[in-house]
């Protein structure tokens, strides 16, 4: 019998980037185990309500079971508290659900982004454990250095406030570049754009297939 | 009394942990039987650290770094390693990040409802112990927690070392990470229990700033926590690049 190995690096890559009263959140679409691509449509990300959506990278497997297990939470959230779940009980949700796996993570590395309650826009990162923190943009999965590079040199300490379309065009860009350099990441991209008061909305975009 | 935690079947969670978790092979080897593996490390964050604390007459000070690492990877220089588990109680962070934001947390949901059963505060001396205790329960299952728990009581100022080992010490001052020598260096030396209020706060700068010079898991920012009488107060957060130029990071054009 072989070694237990329970964990497979589907690849992809994810980031986030929030704005005074909006935020974007992106992905690739691409499935890949090693140098076989699986899959060119497999989406990353998860609305969880209009304001919340989670981007996920890692392992499929583990990142359909975190999704079936918050799904099941949070409609007991919403059963027992009689509202629907805000971001920042859903970001706790979350560390809770992951650290729950401590011992026998979840192989799964997420970005959750949303609106707070005064209306501007969140991003969280989350370790596979679950230690998460706010910030203002993030990147996760197999491009993470690269993608995080371009986010650093285009926002960190970035004089003017951020407008929400140079936050799209930021965030297909960045991905846009990650696919020229890194193999796990291309096909296709998606994006959810959340402003503050309405639904989010959902666009996507190419990327290299090769 | 504890949630049950998910095992990974028959294996020992430490075993799996160095031999599956951490495994040697990383993205970028040739795929094992057709798989590849997860890179080293990639599933927990932030080990390097600095943290320090010391009592002194007016209260207990409370000084860390921000930086949080994933093995060469710095995946954030913006961490919050005090975490408020009651306006006359801090804890700090060093070792595995959610192991210890976790426990915290869950040290606040405890002490919190014993001081609603009780109707009393409870002490920094017993709010260590029950943190000393819950993670006694885990020894050798490979939890990573360094942790100070600084408070004020009926008693007066405190401040306990409480580590994953289930230790529990009691003493002035204390420093833990990996770049807590470097720390000690600048504290020892320049400590004194009739310090002001303003030397406390440039001392406890003062050595995380050399901590993060010459270590390089540790960084980012410097936060700084006084626990006085009144509870905490947080003083105003310093960024290492001022610290040592004197001056503002430019934005990269």
């Amino acid at each position: 019998m072989g070694e237990f190995s329970p964990y497979v690096d589907n690849g992809g890559t994810t980031l986030a980037i929030a704005g005074p009263d909006f935020v974007v959140i992106a992905g690739d679409t691409r499935l890949s185990t090693g140098y076989s691509i699986l899959s060119r449509d497999v989406s990353k990300l998860f609305k969880y309500s209009d304001s919340i959506v989670m981007a996920s990278s890692g392992m499929q497997a583990d990142i359909a079971e975190l999704r079936k297990q918050l799904l099941f939470t949070i409609e007991e959230y919403r059963v027992d508290n009689e509202r629907d779940i805000e971001l920042d009980a859903f970001y706790r949700l979350l560390a809770t659900v992951l650290y729950g796996k401590r011992f026998f993570p979840y192989y799964s590395f997420n970005i959750l982004a949303g609106i707070s309650k005064e209306g501007k826009g969140v991003v969280y990162s989350y370790d596979a454990i679950g230690s998460a923190d706010a910030r203002t943009y993030g990147a996760a999965g197999s491009g993470q250095e690269l993608v995080i590079s371009i986010l650093d040199a285009a926002l960190k300490r970035k004089p003017d406030p951020l407008s929400i379309d140079e936050a799209i065009e930021l965030g297909k860009s960045a991905l846009k570049q990650a696919t020229e350099r890194e193999i796990h990441t291309g096909d296709s991209g998606e994006m959810y754009i959340i402003r503050a008061g309405r639904p989010a909305e959902y666009i996507t975009f190419k990327l290299r297939k090769d | 009394m504890f949630k049950s935690f998910v095992l990974p079947g028959k294996e020992h969670p430490v075993k799996f942990d160095e031999e599956i978790a951490y495994t040697e092979t990383s993205k970028d080897t040739p795929p094992v039987d057709g798989l590849v593996q997860p890179a080293p490390g990639r599933l927990h964050r932030l080990h390097g650290t600095t943290t320090l604390g010391f009592v002194f007459q007016h209260g207990v000070l409370i000084a860390v770094d921000s930086r949080s690492t994933m093995g060469q990877y710095i995946s954030s220089q913006t961490v919050k390693k005090v975490i408020e588990i009651t306006p006359r109680l801090l804890g700090t962070m060093a070792g595995g990040a959610a192991d210890c934001d976790y426990w915290e947390r869950r040290l606040a949901r405890r002490v919190r409802l014993r001081e609603l059963e009780s109707k009393e505060e409870v002490t920094v001396a017993a709010a260590s112990r029950m943190l000393a205790n819950m993670l006694y329960y885990y020894k050798g299952m490979g939890l990573s927690v360094g942790t100070m728990v600084a408070g004020f009581d009926a008693s007066g100022p405190h401040l306990y070392y409480v580590d994953n080992d289930g230790v529990r010490y009691h003493n002035d001052r204390f420093s833990v990470g990996s770049g807590s020598t470097y720390a000690y260096a600048i504290l020892d030396q320049e400590y004194r229990y009739d310090l002001s209020v303003e030397e406390a706060v440039t001392l406890g700068r003062r050595a995380i700033y050399h901590a993060t010079h010459r270590d390089a898991m540790s960084g980012g920012f410097i936060n700084v926590y006084l626990m006085t009488e009144d509870g905490w107060q947080r003083y105003p957060t310093k960024d290492c690049y001022v610290e040592h130029y004197g001056e503002e990071e430019p934005f990269l054009e």
